[in-house]
C-alpha cells in the first residue's frame, strides 16, 4: 500500500534528482490501517490528506519545492504501526499523518517522542487527524503531536448543549457505552454535559466493546428505566445493532451519538435511524456557498462527496498549511521545531468556523456540528433516501473544554 | 555435517545482518525472530506434546505487559535491572501464568483441552479493556529502554543485537530441554499418555510443567517486542496473535526442531514484504496456510529435509519431478493471483466504484505491472486457463508417478493415534 | 416482571437461532471427531449469499437458495479438503478448518467489503408481532424463532423415526462398528456434513438480517457455538439445545445486573475495602454480559467435562 500520492510526487522526486543542491523537499507519511477492520473508517480521512495535500501542492508547496506524500499500511496493530514509522523515517518523512485507530496513534506518538530526544535536530512532527482518545491530549500529551480530532468531553458538550436547544433533551437520560476507556470517557463526559443542562441520568451501562449480538436486553433496560433520551459513544457494529434493537422495540426515545455516519451505517440501520442525532466535525450543509463550493470541489477532485470524516482530513491537512506559508522560504531545509511553533499560532477558517490548536495540550480548538437523520436532507447517503441534516453548529468557544491538569508537555 | 554448516550460515547472516540491511529492514527482522522465538515455545506444547492451544496470546501478552511495568519501574528509578535482563521479567511473568492456566487446562485432553485454553484467552481479552490500570487502556503502556554500560539502546541495531542474543539463547534452551529426560517425557505425553503413567510419571504434573515452560518462553517473546517497541497495548491478547502463532508453527513443520522458526521467519517477512504490495496479504497467507496443510501436511522445514536426502541418495527422479511440478505450480499461482487481484481491485467499493461511477465506464486495473481491462473477457480467460493448465500438468505429472509406483506398495502414513 | 417477561422472550429466539449454529457443529463433532473451526464462517456465507440473492430477486428464493450453495461448499469442503486429511489425525483436520475459516473471512472480505452490510428482515416481516408492556415484539423475531422451531422438529423427526436417524446416531456413537455392518460410512459422514452446513447457512440467512452481516460475525459466533457445543456435551443434539436456550438467556438476563463483587462484599461489610481495591472487584455483571459464556464454559469443562447431556470425554 505504499504508492506515491499524485504525480505531483513523482515529478517532484525528478525534480529532486536534477536539483539536488537546492531546498530539501517535505516529505510527510501518512501511516493509516488501509487492510483489516478499521480501513473502512480510515480510508476516508486518507481521501481527505490526499485533496487537502493537492490543494497545498497547487499552491507552490513548500520551500518552493512540492510535498511529498507517500503511504503506509500499519496494519490495524499498533506494533506494526511502529515498524513502518521506522520506515518513513528511512526514507526521509519529517511529517506523519495518522488518524482513527487511538491506539496507533499512541504509539506513534510516544515512538516520535522517544526519537525526537535521541535525535536532536531532525525531529519529527505527528498529525493525529481523527484519534479522539482524550489520554492523547492528557497524560499521553506530547510536544510534537498535534491532535486534530476531538474528544468525548468536546463533542458530548456540544451534543447535549444543541439537544437543549432544540428541545430534544428530555428530562431523563439513559447513557450506553463501550467499556474501555473510550466509552468510560463517554459516559464521564455525559454524565457532566448532563447535570450541567439540568436533567438527570436515570440509568447507566458500559458493555464489551463489538462482541453483544442482540441489544434488545438493553432496550428492555431502558424501558425500565423510563428515560426519554439516550445518550451513546457507541461505533461501528454496536451502534448499528443497537439502533436497530431501538427501532424494532417501537420505543420512541431521542436519541444522541457520535459515529452514525460511518460507510455502510445508516443503509443498515435503515429507518430505525430517522431523527437520531449525530455529533461531527463538520456537516456538508455548513457555511452556505462556500461549504457548497467546498462539498463540489471535493466532488470533482476525489469523485464523490465527503460525506464521512474527509473534511478532518481536509482541514487538518490544511491547518498544518496554515503553518507551513508561515515558516515556508525558498532554498530552505526543512525544520519541524519551526513548523510545530507556527502550528501552535495557526487558524485555518472552514466553512463552519475557524480551527485553531491549543497551546498548552495541543488539542484543537474547532467547532462541532450536531445534525439529525433526515430525508430532508441535502446530501443523502449510503444510496438511501436519508442524510444528515445540520440543525446547529457549537462554536469552538462553545464546544471547547480545559486542557486536562494531567498534561505536563515537555517543551524544547 | 550438513545441518552444521547451514546453521552456521544462516547464523553468520543474522549477525551480518545490520552490515547490509537498513534501519527499516532490522526492524522487521527484529519481529521476525520474535516470531520466530514464539513459535519455538509454541511449538513445545502443541507440537512436541501434542496439546494444541488456541490461546497462546495470553502468554505471550503477559510476558510483554510484566516487561513494559518493569520498564516503567526501571525508569522512573523503583527498581535496578540492566536493560538487557529486562525480557526475563516476561518469562517470569508467563512461567507464573502458565503455571496457573496449565493447573485447569491440562486436566482435559485433546479438543477439550484446546477448547479451555480458548476460552481463558478470551476471558482475559475480555477482561482486559476493563482493567485500565494493568493493560493501560486503548492507548496502552509505554516505556523508555534506559541506558546500560556503554549502550543507550537508542539504535535500531542495539535492540536486534538484543533480540537475536535472547531468541538464540532461548531456542538453545529449548534445544537442550529437549535432549533430557524430561524432554523426552514430554514426547511421550503425545505418544501415549497411559504409559506415562505406567512408568510411574504423574502425567498431570508433567503436563502443567510442559505448559508452564512454554508459556515461560511465549513471555519471553512477549518481553522481547515489549522491549524493542518500547509499548504494550491490550490488543496483543486478541485472537489475531494466537492464529498466528497457529499458522507460523504448522507452517514450518512442527515435526523438525527448528521448523516453527522457519514458519515464524518466512511468514513474518511475507506479511512485511505483501502487506505493501496488496491489501489481500491475509488471504494470501491463510491460502498459502490451508493448501499446505493439505499437501504437505508436515510443513515446509520437513519438505525442505526430504529434498536434502533426495539430493544425498541421489534420487534424481524424485527430484526432477519437483522441479517438474514448479511450473505448472508457478502458472497456477500466477493465474489465481491474477483473477484475485482484478476481483479485488474492482470490488473496492471505496476506490473502484467511484471512479467508474465518474467516468461511466470500467476503466482498467493494473495487476504486475500489466494491465487489465475487466469488461475483456481475455481479463478473465488466460488466468483461468493458466490454472487449468496448470492443474492438467500436475494431474500429468502426478499420474506417470503412479504408475511408475505400480506393482509396488505404496507406502502409507499410518493413521495417527 | 416486564423486565424478566421480555428478557425471556429475546433470550429465547437468540437460544433458538445459536442452536441452528450449534446444531451441526456438534453432530459433526459426534461423528469425526472433528471441531470444524469453519462451520461458523458457513453461517456467515448463507448471511451474505442470501443478501445478495435477496437483492437480486425476493426474501424467499434467497431464503431457498443461500443454504443449498452453503451446504454445496460444505460438501466439497469434507469432501476435498477434510477427507484428504483424515489419515493424519484430528489435529491436522482441526488445523485445516482453522485455516478455512480464515480464507472465508478474507473471501468475504474480498467479495463484500470491510463493514456491515444493510442485511435487513423484508418488508412484509418488519412491523410488530404483538405489543407486551407498551414494548413492540417485532414479528422477524417470531419468524425467526418458527424457523427454528421447525428445523429442530423436522431434525428429531429425522433422526429419531426414519432409518437414516438410527444409521447416523449410530455412527456418531460407534462409527467403526456400523461400518462393519456393511454401511456405507464416509457417504454419511458427507451428507451429515451436507446438512449441518446447511443448518448453518440457514442460520446466517434468518440470523444475519437479525443481528449484523458483517466479516468478523464469523468470529464471534464461533466462539459462542463452540461453548454451546460444549456445554451441551459434544455430540449430544438436546445438550446442544438446552445450552443453546441456557446460553440465549443468560446473555439476556445478565445486563439486567448492575451488580459487582464489591456489592456482594457490601452484605458482609467489606465494601469500601473492596471499592478502594478496583479492578475486578468492581466490575459489575453487566458490562461482562459477553465473556460470561466464556467462563461458563470454563466451570463446564472443568467440572463435568462431558457437558450437561455428553456421555463420553
Amino acid at each position: 500500500m505504499k504508492k506515491f500520492l499524485l504525480t505531483t510526487a513523482l515529478t517532484a522526486m525528478a525534480a529532486f534528482g536534477s536539483s539536488a543542491a537546492q531546498a530539501e523537499q517535505l516529505k510527510v507519511a501518512i501511516i493509516e490501517s488501509f487492510s483489516g477492520p478499521t480501513a473502512q473508517t480510515a480510508i476516508p480521512f486518507v481521501e481527505g490528506m490526499r485533496y487537502g495535500f493537492s490543494k497545498l501542492n497547487a499552491q507552490g508547496g513548500f520551500n518552493g519545492e512540492p510535498i511529498a506524500v507517500v503511504e503506509y499500511d500499519a496494519l490495524n496493530q499498533p506494533a506494526a504501526a511502529s515498524e513502518k514509522l521506522k520506515s518513513a523515517i528511512a526514507e526521509g518523512a519529517r511529517i506523519v499523518f495518522t488518524s482513527t485507530n487511538s491506539a496507533v496513534a499512541a504509539q506513534l506518538s510516544e515512538d516520535i517522542r522517544k526519537y525526537n530526544l535521541r535525535n536532536k535536530g531532525k525531529e519529527i512532527l505527528l498529525m493525529m487527524a481523527g484519534s479522539e482518545a482524550f489520554e492523547l491530549v492528557a497524560e499521553k500529551c506530547n510536544f510534537w503531536a498535534f491532535k486534530t480530532a476531538s474528544n468525548p468531553f468536546i463533542r458530548i458538550k456540544a451534543l447535549v448543549a444543541a439537544m437543549k436547544d432544540t428541545g430534544k433533551l428530555g428530562s431523563k437520560v439513559y447513557s450506553i457505552n463501550q467499556n474501555y476507556s473510550y466509552g468510560v470517557d463517554h459516559e464521564r463526559a455525559q454524565a457532566a454535559s448532563v447535570a450541567a443542562a439540568g436533567s438527570k441520568i436515570v440509568g447507566s451501562t458500559l458493555h464489551d466493546v463489538s462482541k453483544i449480538q442482540d441489544f434488545s436486553p438493553y432496550i428492555a433496560s431502558i424501558k425500565a428505566s423510563g428515560a426519554d433520551t439516550v445518550l451513546s459513544g457507541n461505533w461501528g457494529n454496536d451502534i448499528i445493532l443497537f439502533m436497530r434493537a431501538l427501532g424494532d422495540s417501537g420505543i420512541k426515545v431521542n436519541v444522541g451519538n457520535t459515529s452514525l455516519d460511518t460507510t455502510g451505517a445508516v443503509s443498515a440501520m435503515g429507518e430505525a435511524a430517522l431523527g437520531a442525532l449525530l455529533v461531527k466535525l463538520y456537516n456538508l450543509e455548513a457555511g452556505g456557498e462556500a461549504g457548497k463550493a467546498f462539498a463540489e470541489d471535493f466532488k470533482s477532485a476525489i469523485g464523490h462527496y465527503p460525506y464521512n470524516e474527509e473534511p478532518t482530513g481536509v482541514f487538518s491537512t490544511l491547518l498544518l498549511g496554515a503553518a507551513l506559508k508561515a515558516v515556508s522560504k525558498p532554498n530552505a531545509k526543512v525544520d519541524t521545531l519551526q513548523i510545530a511553533l507556527a502550528l501552535e499560532d495557526a487558524s485555518y477558517e472552514t466553512p463552519a468556523g475557524s480551527w485553531s490548536i491549543r497551546k498548552d495540550d495541543h488539542q484543537v480548538i474547532l467547532p462541532v456540528t450536531v445534525s439529525e437523520i433526515s430525508k430532508d436532507a441535502r446530501y443523502k447517503v449510503d444510496g438511501t433516501d436519508m442524510g444528515f441534516k445540520l440543525l446547529k453548529i457549537v462554536s469552538p468557544e462553545d464546544s471547547a473544554v480545559p486542557a486536562d491538569p494531567k498534561c505536563k508537555m515537555q517543551r524544547p | 555435517m550438513l545441518r552444521l554448516i547451514t546453521l552456521a550460515l544462516v547464523g553468520a547472516v543474522l549477525i551480518a545482518a545490520p552490515l547490509f540491511l537498513e534501519p527499516h529492514s532490522i526492524g522487521v527482522l527484529t519481529t521476525a525472530l520474535i516470531a520466530a522465538l514464539f513459535a519455538m515455545a509454541f511449538n513445545l506444547l502443541s507440537g512436541r506434546a501434542g496439546m494444541l492451544s488456541f490461546g497462546h496470546a495470553a502468554y505471550f501478552a503477559i510476558g510483554g505487559f510484566a516487561v513494559i511495568h518493569t520498564m516503567q519501574a526501571v525508569e522512573s528509578g523503583a527498581i535496578w535491572l540492566p536493560t538487557p535482563l529486562v525480557p526475563l521479567m516476561g518469562g517470569v511473568a508467563g512461567l507464573i501464568g502458565g503455571l496457573g492456566a496449565g493447573f485447569f487446562a491440562t486436566r482435559r485432553s485433546g479438543v477439550y483441552f484446546s477448547m479451555v485454553t480458548l476460552a481463558l484467552a478470551e476471558m482475559l481479552h475480555a477482561l482486559a479493556p476493563n482493567l485500565g490500570g494493568f493493560f493501560g487502556g486503548e492507548v496502552g503502556l509505554t516505556s523508555m529502554r534506559m541506558p546500560w554500560l556503554a549502550f543507550d539502546y537508542g539504535s535500531e541495531n542495539q535492540v536486534y543485537f538484543t533480540v537475536l542474543a535472547w531468541t538464540v539463547f532461548g531456542i538453545a534452551l529449548l534445544y537442550a530441554y529437549n535432549q533430557t529426560l524430561f524432554g523426552r517425557l514430554t514426547v511421550g505425553l503425545r505418544e501415549s499418555e497411559r504409559r506415562i503413567s505406567f512408568l510411574g510419571y504423574n502425567a498431570h504434573h508433567t503436563k502443567i510443567i510442559v505448559f508452564g515452560v512454554s508459556a515461560m518462553f511465549s513471555g519471553i517473546a512477549g518481553g522481547l517486542l515489549a522491549f524493542a517497541t518500547e509499548s504494550m497495548n491490550y490488543s496483543m491478547l486478541g485472537m489475531g496473535m494466537s492464529a498466528s502463532v497457529v499458522l507460523h508453527t504448522f507452517v514450518g513443520g512442527s515435526t523438525v526442531f527448528l521448523g516453527p522458526a522457519l514458519g515464524a521467519l518466512i511468514f513474518a517477512l511475507f506479511g512485511s514484504l505483501v502487506s505493501d504490495l496488496t491489501k489481500n496479504w491475509l488471504l494470501y497467507q491463510g491460502i498459502l496456510f490451508v493448501l499446505i496443510m493439505m499437501f504437505m501436511g508436515d510443513g515446509l522445514a520437513m519438505l525442505w529435509i526430504r529434498i536434502v536426502n533426495e539430493c544425498r541418495s541421489r534420487n534424481w527422479d524424485a527430484l526432477r519431478q519437483r522441479v517438474l511440478l514448479l511450473i505448472p505450480g508457478l502458472l497456477i499461482t500466477v493465474g489465481a493471483i491474477t483473477i484475485l487481484e482484478v476481483t479485488s481491485k474492482i470490488l473496492d467499493q471505496q476506490q473502484y466504484a467511484t471512479s467508474v461511477a465518474r467516468m461511466n465506464a470500467w476503466p482498467p486495473v493494473s495487476v504486475f505491472g500489466v494491465s487489465w481491462d475487466p469488461t475483456s473477457a481475455l481479463t478473465w480467460l488466460l488466468p483461468l486457463v493458466a490454472i487449468l493448465v496448470g492443474i492438467g500438468f500436475v494431474y500429468l505429472i502426478l499420474a506417470r508417478k503412479m504408475q511408475q509406483r505400480t506393482g509396488t506398495i505404496i507406502m502409507s502414513r499410518e493413521p495417527a493415534r | 416482571m416486564e423486565f424478566i417477561v421480555v428478557s425471556t422472550l429475546n433470550g429465547f429466539v437468540y437460544g433458538l437461532l445459536l442452536f441452528m449454529v450449534s446444531a451441526g457443529l456438534t453432530l459433526i463433532f459426534g461423528m469425526m471427531g472433528v471441531v470444524n473451526f469453519a462451520h461458523a464462517s458457513l453461517y456467515m456465507l448463507g448471511a451474505y449469499l442470501s443478501f445478495t440473492i435477496t437483492r437480486a430477486t425476493n426474501f424467499w428464493v434467497g431464503l431457498l437458495i443461500a443454504p443449498l450453495i452453503v451446504a454445496t461448499v460444505g460438501i466439497f469442503i469434507e469432501r476435498f479438503m477434510l477427507r484428504r486429511v483424515h489419515g493424519f489425525g484430528h489435529s491436522q483436520q482441526l488445523l485445516l478448518t482453522f485455516g478455512i475459516a480464515f480464507v472465508v473471512e478474507e473471501v468475504v472480505k474480498v467479495f463484500w467489503g470491510n463493514f456491515p452490510i444493510a442485511y435487513r428482515p423484508p418488508g412484509f416481516l418488519s412491523g410488530a408481532a404483538f405489543t407486551i408492556f407498551g414494548t413492540n415484539f417485532p414479528s422477524y423475531r417470531v419468524f425467526v424463532a418458527v424457523v427454528a422451531i421447525l428445523l429442530l422438529g423436522m431434525l428429531y423427526l429425522l433422526l429419531q423415526k426414519t432409518r437414516i436417524g438410527i444409521i447416523v446416531r449410530a455412527s456418531v456413537q460407534r462409527p467403526a462398528m456400523v461400518s462393519a455392518l456393511g454401511h456405507n460410512v464416509p457417504l454419511i459422514f458427507l451428507g451429515v456434513f451436507g446438512v449441518g452446513a446447511w443448518m448453518a447457512g440457514l442460520a446466517g440467512a434468518v440470523g444475519g438480517a437479525l443481528l449484523t452481516t458483517s466479516p468478523t460475525m464469523a468470529a464471534e459466533m464461533s466462539v459462542i457455538a463452540f461453548v454451546v457445543v460444549v456445554v451441551g456435551g459434544l455430540g449430544s443434539l438436546l445438550g446442544a439445545f438446552i445450552s443453546s436456550l441456557l446460553i440465549g438467556l443468560l446473555t439476556s438476563f445478565s445486563v439486567g445486573f448492575q451488580v459487582s463483587l464489591a456489592d456482594l462484599a457490601n452484605v458482609f461489610g467489606f465494601g469500601d475495602a473492596a471499592r478502594r481495591i478496583g479492578g475486578l472487584l468492581t466490575l459489575d455483571v453487566a458490562s461482562l454480559s459477553a465473556s460470561l459464556p466464556a467462563l461458563l464454559m470454563l466451570i463446564v469443562l472443568l467440572t463435568r467435562p462431558a457437558g450437561l447431556m455428553g456421555d463420553r470425554n
